[in-house]
This record gives structure tokens, C-alpha cells and sequence, in this order.
């Protein structure tokens, strides 16, 4: 289960000056295998509600409660040093996660695909690329819930019928947090969908009727 | 007269009683799955069950049973919950709260524990070690790359610091040196510079720069700090056995007059220098002013360092004051070491483990806060 209780996040602006509210009191409550759909438009505080259920960053106010284990945004590549290859930045994770990390490298290997490109440093990579390793990394560790933060969007049509594969049938017993700004991925693979707007999160009954108030924002 | 629970009975029970009898007890009603979940959960990642008690009875709703129950045993621990739940110290402050069941059961686990703050003390170390360990691995490949030197650089490049001191003072410096050559003198001098002042430049920002690592739950910001620290002394650590033995077997160092001292005084420059670079960490962190300013105070530093001359060359009243700073005699100590007796090595050893106490919690403080800044903006 993951509990968010009254979560407020405001960031300085004009220099610390004042400060702007991106969530204000959020409530939301994830539980074991639910798989959440949340629809937001551009800057609506999606990643940084990414940001905070991953714990990158801590809120104002109020309370996130984990237990269960969560991943990083799937196919997040911003956690790679871009001055180490593919296969360092591999093993940087595995040993902070305490996975095997031969077994992880032969699965990145097959799975990315990205031949010999996984011995040079990560900043030679295209944007498609470092998602696929990063991607590829985060099915090695076993969570019980997933964050996917537009990830989907990058990678081309084979990869992402790899990812949903891995994903959504390989792993359909797990929970996950989508955000998104369409519609489509939510309905697709969604069973809970909420709204963010203006800092405050509507939780709809049904994906349907989510999707349907999204829509008319 | 409320009703006295007799908390040993409950604590006896079996992992699956005694939730459920919890909540029936301090709470006077069944648990709801939710709830129940919730704290077996707790439990399972080790978790005392006093910790447990304490939280149902200090809830909104284990409070309105106050005065229809009492558990003495557990009533005497709730001040001191509350004080200790203030406390910035993660799972450290759980430590000092006492345990009312008699024997911890350590529960079976099949699944990786990976935060830190939500796994028991033993498993939180552990986790902490590998992250340390993880990070260090991947400073060293980024700094030194897998090319050339490598690995060598690890401690060349200190090594190489050394023995420039070494010649420059030598030529350039001639100076009343106690015992031996200038070089003697510099090769046990110079490197306590290195703890203090090359860490510092190292954990500036370090934060900034690893923030996108913060996404994974295992690592922490204070690893970023503890890493970093630790692979820079443990470069200079080595860089400065690999020339001192150099040195003795060429003949320009004599062995040590007491090695055990001068281990003990490495020590505590390394002590010094890791409260003075969390301190400055910190707050390099939290404030530009600081980080902006801080290679003027190492420079500064420099001459009051104790490392350029040896103390008992200051006179009197400026040398009582030069050893207020607790690094100068953490240098005496370490050169005390190295010379023995041949001439005088002032330090008070009692005031200076003072000093490198309050420095380390106030530095463990000032990281504390800036990491605690960094999360919230």
C-alpha cells in the first residue's frame, strides 16, 4: 500500500521570494495490485507527483507512507552519469539494489538491445536509447509497484510491445502509477484513474468517467 | 478506576494473535484490513513491538481509551516516544527507546528490504554499506576512468601533491626543522592537509550533482557525503603509507619513535577533518555565501593548519591560542608519533576529542538540515 495523506509541495519562485504551490493537499491511496491511471495536462505537478511517491523528493506537508517497495519512474534515465557507460551505470544499480549483476547484464544486453553501445558512456546515447537501458535495468529488480512517468511515449513500436509484454503481462500482478497527458495509455492498462488540476487530485470511480472529466478540462 | 492490562500477556503472543489482540485491546474494537495490513507490515520489516504499542496508544483513537485502560509499563514510555519521534536521526533514535518484550524475534524475510528509514537498525546498516560501496565503486571509475593510470590515480594523484611539497620545502623554505631533513618533516606534515582540505572541495555540492540518484529508495543524500569522504581518505590514507614507507626504506624517514601513536593521530585527523567537512558540506549547501567563500577559508586555514611548522616554535601566549584549534593538535599528535621525544609535541588529547565530538555532531546537524533543505525545494 501506498498513502498519500494531505501532500502540499510548493517550490520558490522569484528567487525564494514566494512560492508556488504545484500540489496542495493531495490524497491518495494505492493499494497491492491496483494499477492507477492519474490524467493531467502539461505542468499540471505529474512529476512531481512522480518525484515524490519515488521519494527523490519530500513534501511540504503531510505524509507518504511505503510499504510496499517502489520503483524509480520506469525508463527514467535521468539517474545515469553520463560520463560512465551503460554497463558502470548497470552496475552502479545493481549493487546499491544488491542484485546480480551478471544475471541483470545478460538480461539488459538481450532486452535493450543496444549491442555495443552498452561499453560506451551513457551521454553518447540517444534519448530512445538511454530509456531502453533504463528500462531494461528496472526489470531486473523485482518492486511491487511501478511508476511510469510517460515513459511509454519514447522507444519505437517493437520496443514498446517488449515493454508491454514485460510490463503488463509478465508483471500484471503488481501495482503501478501511470501519469499521463492521453488518455489512451490510462484506458489501456488502468483499473483506478484520477485527475490533477490546479494542484488538487479528483479520484473518478471509474476510468471512464476520469478519461470523460479530463477531457473537458 | 480503569481497568490494568497486563502487557507481557499480549507481548507473548504469536506473531498472528497479536495484532488483532492489539487492536481489540487498545483501540476496544476488531481491526480493519487496512489497519492490519498496515502494521504487520511494520512488524515484518523489523519494527520493535513496543514501537507498535506505542503508536496505537498514542493515536487519536488508542488516546480516548486512556482513561478506560491503563498500561502502566507502556504510559511510562510515551514521553520519552514522543521526544525521541522528534528527533532527526532516522532509525538511529529507536535505539534509546527501551523494549518491553523480553526476547526480539527476528521474523523471516524473503524480500529485499531496501529503504533505509522503513528497515530495522542491522538491515538499514547493511543496506547503507552496499549503497556506500556502490557509489565509492562508481566515484573511482568516473574520476579515474578505466583507462591509462586508472586505478593508480587513486593514489598518485595525492602521492604526487606530497612529493612537490616536499621538494619545494626543501628548497625553497629552509626552516629550523626539529630532527631530521626538511623532508622528514614535510612527508608527515603536508598530508593532514589532504584530509581536511581535498574533502571539503569534494563534497561541495555533492548533493546537486547526484540528486537524479535520489530516485532510487536505497540511497540516501547522506551516502553521497559518506562516500565521497571515505574514498577520499582512504586515497590519502594510501598515498601517504606508500610514500612514508618509501621514505624509511630510502633513509630520509627514520621508523616511527611510536607507531601506535602516530596511527592514533592519523586517526584523528581523519576524525577532525570528517566533522569539519560534513560542517562545511552542509552548508555550502544551504548557503551560496558559503560555497562561494569556502576555498578562501581553506587557504586561510593553511597557516593556522599546524602542518607548516612545528608548534613549539610559536612563542608562548600565540601558541596557547594556536592550540585552542583542535586541528593543530591533532597534527602535533600525529607528528608526536613520528618524532617521539626528539623535541616537544604539544596537544591536549582530552580537549581535542571534545572538540571532535561537538564538531561531528554539529557537522551531522548541518548535513541533517541541508539534506533536509535540498528535499523539500
Amino acid at each position: 500500500m501506498i498513502e498519500l495523506c494531505e501532500v502540499t509541495k510548493t517550490y520558490p519562485i522569484h528567487h525564494g521570494r514566494a512560492q508556488r504551490a504545484i500540489l496542495n493537499g493531495v490524497n491518495l491511496r494505492v493499494g497491492r495490485g491496483e494499477k492507477w491511471g492519474i490524467l493531467g495536462r502539461n505542468g499540471a505537478g505529474k512529476s512531481t507527483l512522480i518525484r515524490l511517491i519515488s521519494g527523490a523528493e519530500k513534501p511540504n506537508t503531510g505524509n507518504i507512507v511505503r510499504d510496499i517497495t517502489v520503483s524509480w519512474p520506469l525508463a527514467f534515465g535521468g539517474a545515469f552519469q553520463g560520463s560512465l557507460t551503460g554497463r558502470d551505470n548497470t552496475r552502479l544499480i545493481c549493487r546499491a539494489y544488491g542484485v546480480d549483476f551478471d544475471k541483470t547484464i545478460a538480461m539488459v544486453e538481450d532486452f535493450a538491445e543496444l549491442g555495443p553501445y552498452l561499453r560506451e558512456p551513457v551521454k553518447s546515447y540517444s534519448s530512445g536509447m538511454s530509456a531502453r537501458l533504463a528500462f531494461a535495468i528496472s526489470m531486473a529488480v523485482e518492486f511491487d509497484c511501478f511508476l511510469i512517468d510517460e515513459a511509454l511515449a519514447v522507444g519505437d513500436h517493437r520496443f514498446l510491445q517488449k515493454c508491454n509484454l514485460e510490463l503488463f503481462e509478465n508483471r500484471g500482478e503488481r501495482a503501478m502509477i501511470i501519469v499521463s497527458h492521453q488518455a489512451d495509455v490510462i484506458r489501456a492498462h488502468c483499473d483506478h484513474a484520477a485527475v490533477l488540476e490546479n494542484g488538487r487530485l479528483t479520484v473518478h470511480e471509474s476510468v471512464d468517467s476520469a478519461i470523460a472529466a479530463y477531457e473537458v478540462l | 478506576m480503569p481497568e490494568q492490562l497486563d502487557i507481557q500477556r499480549i507481548l507473548a503472543l504469536p506473531d498472528k494473535e497479536f495484532l488483532p489482540e492489539v487492536f481489540r485491546v487498545l483501540l476496544g474494537r476488531d481491526p480493519d484490513p487496512d489497519g492490519l495490513h498496515y502494521f504487520t507490515n511494520r512488524l515484518q520489516q523489523g519494527v520493535s513491538r513496543t514501537l507498535v504499542l506505542l503508536e496505537f496508544r498514542t493515536s487519536a483513537e488508542g488516546k480516548k481509551r486512556a482513561g478506560v485502560l491503563s498500561v502502566p509499563e507502556l504510559d511510562a514510555l510515551v514521553r520519552r516516544y514522543q521526544l525521541l519521534k522528534q528527533l532527526p536521526l532516522g532509525k538511529w533514535r529507536w535505539l534509546f527507546l527501551p523494549r518491553l518484550e523480553k526476547t526480539a524475534k527476528p521474523d523471516e524475510q524473503n524480500r529485499f528490504r531496501w529503504h533505509q528509514e522503513e528497515s530495522s537498525f542491522r538491515e538499514g546498516l547493511a543496506i547503507q554499506r552496499r549503497v556506500i560501496w556502490a557509489l565509492i565503486m562508481r566515484e573511482t571509475v568516473t574520476r579515474y576512468g578505466r583507462e591509462n593510470l586508472g586505478i593508480l590515480w587513486f593514489f598518485a594523484e595525492p602521492l604526487l601533491f606530497i612529493v612537490g611539497i616536499t621538494l619545494l620545502w626543501s628548497y625553497f623554505e629552509p626552516r629550523s626543522v626539529p630532527a631530521g631533513t626538511v623532508a622528514a618533516f614535510a612527508v608527515v606534515s603536508y598530508p593532514t592537509v589532504l584530509l581536511w582540505r581535498n574533502t571539503t572541495g569534494r563534497v561541495t555540492k555533492a548533493i546537486e550533482a547526484n540528486r537524479a540518484l535520489l530516485h532510487h529508495r536505497p540511497i540516501r543524500a547522506q551516502d553521497f557525503f559518506y562516500s565521497r569522504i571515505l574514498l577520499e581518505f582512504a586515497s590519502a590514507t594510501g598515498a601517504v603509507l606508500v610514500i612514508f614507507i618509501l621514505f624509511v626504506a630510502v633513509g630520509i624517514s627514520h621508523f616511527p619513535a611510536n607507531l601506535f601513536d602516530m596511527v592514533m593521530g592519523w586517526l584523528m585527523v581523519a576524525w577532525f577533518a570528517f566533522g569539519f567537512v560534513l560542517t562545511m558540506g552542509g552548508l555550502s549547501e544551504v548557503s551560496e555565501v558559503v560555497e562561494k567563500i569556502a576555498h578562501i577559508i581553506l587557504y586561510f586555514m593553511l597557516p593556522i593548519s599546524g602542518a607548516f611548522f612545528p608548534a613549539y616554535i610559536v612563542p608562548e601566549p600565540l601558541r596557547g591560542y594556536l592550540l585552542l584549534f583542535p586541528l593543530v593538535d591533532c597534527v602535533e599528535f600525529f607528528r608526536y608519533g613520528y618524532y617521539g621525544d626528539s623535541f616537544p609535541c604539544y596537544y591536549h588529547l582530552g580537549y581535542t576529542i571534545v572538540c571532535n565530538v561537538a564538531l561531528t555532531l554539529f557537522g551531522l546537524a548541518m548535513m541533517t538540515y541541508a539534506i533536509r533543505k535540498v528535499e523539500t525545494t
